[in-house]
């Protein structure tokens, strides 16, 4: 028996009730429900089915005849898609606009005109379509306001409700749902939508944001008058009653009831240049949150090194014919190059491969085996007598013993032939990669560490430090322990790695996953002699670990490493926030350091934009919480909108009108409703950023400094002090205090860039003429950073502009793997391309320092580079054999010659000059207009002579 | 609000291998002339569809139709119209199929293909954890995937997440 579920005063109930009533189907009826359904109404066609799309629901109860299905369908659909959405949307929003109402009453008279001379929607008797429609209407038609609003001029409509309403069929049906006061309209559609969880979306949109839900790119610019108050009260303050921060001593050391902060990254593998996923990944993560720790003046230590041990550094050593040393000292000082590039700020960055990481290594494996953790077993495996070594999965080939597969040259771990997993000890007529020689199966025996028997002691910890990871570690920790832990093998035949310690094994040596972690303890070993204050710290002292990796190194960091130190016993200190990445892709694909696709990071250097620019697009694309993807023309977009446009813009305004108005001097302030109220705004941003940075949402942090950036422009452009300094005393006073409250945030800018962007934040305070100062993560609040009469620095662009064709060709250069590029630039080709970028970028840099009127001891040596530039771009352009001497750029069908050209770049330049002038003293725009015209015409005219010049050669090329 | 776009109706046509005529949305209404006939709205084009297909998948009772009817209604107003709230769209529809094979019966429907190339778009851009939150929704589309001439040029979404058990292997 079919049951219909509902609830009183929801139109959807109603139609369902009618249907019924209509029918012959006579179902029970519930409208007092109490369990909470996730829809409401819904026909229980049987125990375990329930109709809850109420047009579904009534189609079933009361079928369309043939003839008119289609028909029927058209006017239901109408109802559910259009009728019902525009009603709800018009009538549950807390805004109401014109433009809903509209739509409300242009549907409904649509409607009207199909009811024209009719008693129904459809042929000559009552159809689910007037069920539909009827009840959806009902109680806009009820309520007096509403019926006089919408349905004065709906004539037709008019008349059919009220024939409708008399059927006795719906006269019960009202009754049921409606009792006696009908009179509900809104209500009524505030029902149905909540009942149906239907256009939940829409309504929300036209709720007024909460502050925390906020769009971050469109921040709310209400503030309440407790925020303004804090504001207020935070200015009166001097940056003189904040705490000073802290000297960074030589060694870092914990200190009880300070807070000790402990950062590790990752231990990059040294057998390959990293690329850029690995550096957002670890070391950059891991550098802002150690830079934002000591902002905090937190005792902050912060170390990372080289993973050197293991079978894959062996096989690169093969690769390059160098002894296995040899291959870590190069890799190491490449890795230890890009770090330095990429300002990464480690209190020491170490390797693997120090004696301190032997000597750790095995008694940490010695008290392991002590606490019976650790059991041995035998292990067959594959043995080359000639090369007296047993071999590594990677070293032997043969045969693929897959059936059906005839492929000869299986590797051990996998076959490229049919690309299965292979066995090493099952590939037939095996043979040492090395030698030729057939290897023989030997049994040897191999020690595995215990982790089932660790396991609860595990299992206790990571309830207590899990709250603390990101969530995906969280999620592959618990995946892990769900699926139950295995014994795991812990050393390997090899002779690249740390011995293990006892008579019977020495000649094995322990596997790169067991040595790996534990060169965390011996590079702080390394770094200070007293590294047990960090590793095993006083009961008095609380060190907080934090470790940055990507996704892929969490099952080491949530469940080997910590097995290994509480299976120890010593009081060792566990880590207590695991900060895992997801992936960074390549414009569309993957990253991979073994193909050698994407960009590594010694071609960041070489791209000539600035490390900055690419800390920053990095972290602004950081692989949080899904995978995420680096593009070049994205990395040229945010270059130019956020740095450049927005950030750069409002630091670079406020400290020109400093300079010119106020000969650097920040001016007197009176503060007034408006700036407490931008302070107000700044300082809920700032909240936003210091409790985005505790958690380690760097990601978060750097929309917040945008944000900040985002307000300062707005309340400049508000304020227009440009206008204001020429009018009278009150005026003037008037722009002061906005220039000078500017001048102060961008104070706060630059202490908030210095962990995401170091040498900009730098160069800032340069420009500021002012220290970073110290953030107080529990309660941030804007003080007077810069008193009136604060003298500032000489002010300069922070940024530069990146052309997209540069991200074109930036893009088509690093196409393909590291390989292809590398054959591609025998041809020097590229190189020219590649110094034409050079020297364009140079020119600006040049042209810009210039303009802003720096001192010639700071051009100079650019202006240098200049030049050298240009020279290598003549040899360049020499030996390869163009005709380019021959042909004369055109310009208008004339032909330009060299220095007709030069003199064309100087007009340029200098016009350049007469408009930024202009557009910086805030003259009105129809002073600067003409200027710019004329700019224009002049690049132009350049642009025809160069580009002809240039692109000659390559279209050429193109058609052959 | 997003609206429906011709698309869908392509890649109906397409799976059901019949010519699909002229589509045309005007006020969030559609249309679809072929063969001189007009038929008008999704649902009614749809079934149109299934009507001229030779595939056998037309409902087998009244009570199979109102079913259809209600997963391609519930598809239009909260996948396609309703796609700012799509994580409680998300766990509601995971609640749905948490007992079901397909969306109708225990059979293939057509209601089974309009979700898929609903959902097929936005299940790409879904982070493995969310794949796993809405591990129902996850079979179930996983499952319909492996059709190739549903699938037409769409490429087989991953839903492996066992990624973990290489990386450390039990024994060497």
């Amino acid at each position: 028996m079919a049951l219909i579920t509902g609830n009183e005063n929801n139109p959807a109930t109603l139609k369902i009730i009618l249907a019924n009533n209509f029918s012959k189907a006579k179902c029970a009826v519930n409208l007092k429900p109490n369990e909470s359904k996730n829809y409401l109404p819904f026909l229980s066609v049987n125990a375990n089915l329930d109709l809850f799309i109420p047009n579904a629901a009534i189609w079933y109860l009361l079928p369309p005849e043939p003839t008119y299905s289609d028909a029927t369908s058209e006017f239901l659909e109408f109802e559910s898609l259009t009728l019902t959405p525009t009603l709800i949307h018009g009538l549950c929003g807390n805004t109401k606009h014109d433009k809903t109402k509209n739509n409300i009453s242009f549907i409904l008279e649509k409607l009207d005109v199909k009811l024209q001379e009719k008693l129904f929607f459809i042929g000559e008797s009552v159809t689910v379509a007037d069920i539909a429609v009827f009840s959806t209407l009902y109680p806009l038609y009820k309520s007096k306001k509403l019926n006089e609003e919408y349905l004065k001029n709906c004539a037709n409509i008019l008349k059919w409700v009220e024939n409708f309403e008399k059927l006795p069929e719906v006269k019960d049906g009202i009754s049921v749902i409606f009792g006696e006061k009908v009179n509900v309209g809104e209500t009524s559609y505030q029902i149905l939508m909540q009942s149906a969880k239907y256009t939940n979306a829409q309504f929300e949109q036209i709720k007024p944001a909460q502050a925390n839900t906020v769009d971050k790119d469109s921040p709310t610019t209400e503030v309440t008058q407790a925020e303004l108050e804090a504001a207020q009260n935070a200015w009166s303050k001097s940056v003189l009653e904040l705490p000073k921060l802290k000297k960074i001593e030589k060694v870092v050391l914990p200190k009880s009831g300070e807070k000790n902060i402990f950062i590790t990254s990752a231990l990059p593998y040294v057998n390959n240049v990293p690329h850029l996923g690995n550096i957002i990944g670890c070391v950059l993560s891991a550098d802002v949150y150690a830079r934002y720790s000591r902002l905090c003046n937190n005792n902050t230590l912060f170390i990372c090194g080289t993973d050197e041990y293991g079978t894959a550094t062996e096989t690169k050593a093969l690769e390059e014919g160098l002894s296995c040393q040899a291959i870590c000292d190069k890799y190491f000082k490449i890795h230890s190059d890009i770090y330095n590039w990429f300002n990464i700020s480690f209190d020491h960055f170490g390797r693997t491969s120090n004696p301190e990481q032997t000597e750790l290594a095995q008694d940490l494996f010695l008290q392991l085996n002590d606490n019976g953790f650790m059991f041995t077993q035998s292990v067959e495996q594959l043995h080359c007598e000639k090369c007296d070594r047993y071999l590594a999965d990677r070293f032997v080939e043969g045969g693929c013993p897959n059936i059906g597969c005839n492929y000869e040259d299986a590797r051990g771990d996998q076959c490229d032939g049919c690309g299965k997993l292979v066995n090493a000890i099952e590939l037939k007529n095996p043979r040492c990669k090395i030698c030729g020689k057939t290897p023989k199966l030997k049994t040897s025996s191999q020690f595995f560490i215990d982790l089932p028997k660790l396991e609860p002691l595990l299992r206790h910890w990571i309830k207590i430090s899990s709250p603390g990871w990101s969530h995906n570690a969280d999620v592959i920790a618990k995946a892990w322990l769900k699926e139950g832990l295995k014994p795991r093998c812990i050393t390997r035949d090899l002779k690249w790695g740390v011995p293990v310690p006892l008579e019977a094994y020495k000649n094995k040596v322990f596997y790169v996953w067991f040595d790996a972690p534990i060169g965390y303890i011996s590079i702080s070993k390394a770094y200070t002699k007293e590294f047990e204050q960090w590793w095993r710290p006083k009961p008095d002292t609380k060190v907080t670990l934090y470790q940055f990796m990507a996704k892929d190194n969490v099952p080491f960091h949530a469940v080997l490493f910590p097995s290994m130190l509480l299976g120890a016993n010593k009081g060792y200190t566990t880590v207590s926030h695991i900060m895992a990445t997801e992936y960074l892709n390549y414009e569309d694909g993957k990253f991979s350091k073994s193909r050698g696709v994407g960009v590594f990071g010694n071609d960041a250097r070489e791209t000539g934009i600035p490390s900055d620019v690419w800390r920053f697009y990095l972290l602004y694309v950081r692989p949080e919480s899904q995978d995420s993807s680096f593009s070049w023309s994205d990395l040229v977009t945010k270059n130019n909108s956020e740095l450049l446009n927005n950030l750069g813009n409002f630091v670079n305004r406020a400290l020109v009108f400093a300079k010119n108005s106020f000969n650097k001097i920040i001016p007197k302030m009176a503060l007034e409703n408006d700036d407490y109220q931008l302070l107000a705004l700044c300082t809920r941003e700032l909240k936003g950023y210091t409790a985005a940075l505790e958690q380690a949402k760097l990601k978060d942090g750097i929309r917040h400094i945008l944000s900040i950036s985002r307000h300062g422009n707005q309340y400049m452009q508000q304020n227009q002090p440009w206008v204001k300094l020429k009018g009278d005393e009150k005026d003037k006073l008037r722009a002061g205090t906005v220039i000078g409250v500017s001048c102060n945030i961008a104070c706060l800018l630059a202490t908030l860039l210095q962990p995401y962007m170091p040498d900009t934040s730098s160069n800032l305070k340069k420009q500021l003429n002012c220290e970073d100062f110290v953030l107080n993560a529990e309660n941030p609040v804007i003080v007077n950073l810069l008193p009136a009469g604060h003298q500032l620095g000489e002010p300069s662009p922070l940024f530069t502009k990146i052309e997209p064709t540069q991200a074109d060709d930036l893009k088509k250069r690093f196409a393909g793997t590291q390989e292809d590029r590398n054959n591609k630039n025998s041809s020097n080709n590229q190189d020219i391309a590649v110094l034409e970028a050079q020297v364009a970028q140079q020119g600006d840099k040049v042209r810009s320092l210039k303009s802003s009127g720096v001192d010639k001891a700071i051009w100079q040596p650019e202006v240098k580079i200049l030049l050298e530039l240009k020279g290598k771009l003549e040899a360049a352009k020499k030996v390869k054999p163009t005709p380019q001497s021959e042909q004369k750029p055109v310009v208008n069908g004339l032909t330009l010659s060299a220095e007709e050209i030069k003199k064309l770049e100087e007009s340029v330049a200098q016009q350049g000059l007469v408009v930024r002038k202009l557009k910086e003293g805030g003259a009105e725009k129809s002073v600067w207009q003409p200027e710019v015209d004329k700019l224009l015409t002049l690049k132009n005219k350049l642009a025809v002579a160069t580009g002809s010049a240039a692109q000659a050669p390559k279209g050429k090329k193109g058609k052959k | 609000m997003a609206s429906i776009s011709v698309d869908y109706f392509n890649n109906l046509a397409k799976f059901l291998k019949i010519p699909l005529g002229k589509i045309s949305i005007k006020d969030n209404v559609c249309i679809r002339t072929h063969d001189n006939k007009t038929t008008i709205g999704v649902i009614n084009i749809i079934f149109s569809l299934l009507k001229e297909s030779k595939l056998c998948l037309k409902p087998n009772n009244h009570l199979d139709e109102a079913q259809m009817r209600q997963w391609l209604e519930y598809t239009i107003i909260y996948l396609i119209h309703n796609n700012q709230n799509l994580h409680s769209t998300f766990k509601d529809l995971n609640e749905h199929l948490e007992t079901k094979t397909y969306l109708v019966n225990e059979q293939f429907s057509i209601a089974d293909a309009f979700l898929y190339y609903v959902l097929v778009k936005i299940m790409i851009n879904l982070s493995p954890l969310d794949k796993e939150k809405y591990i129902h929704v996850s079979r179930w589309f996983d499952n319909v995937q492996q059709d190739s001439t549903l699938r037409q040029s769409n490429n087989l979404i991953n839903f492996n997440t066992n990624y973990l058990a290489t990386l450390v292997p039990a024994k060497h």
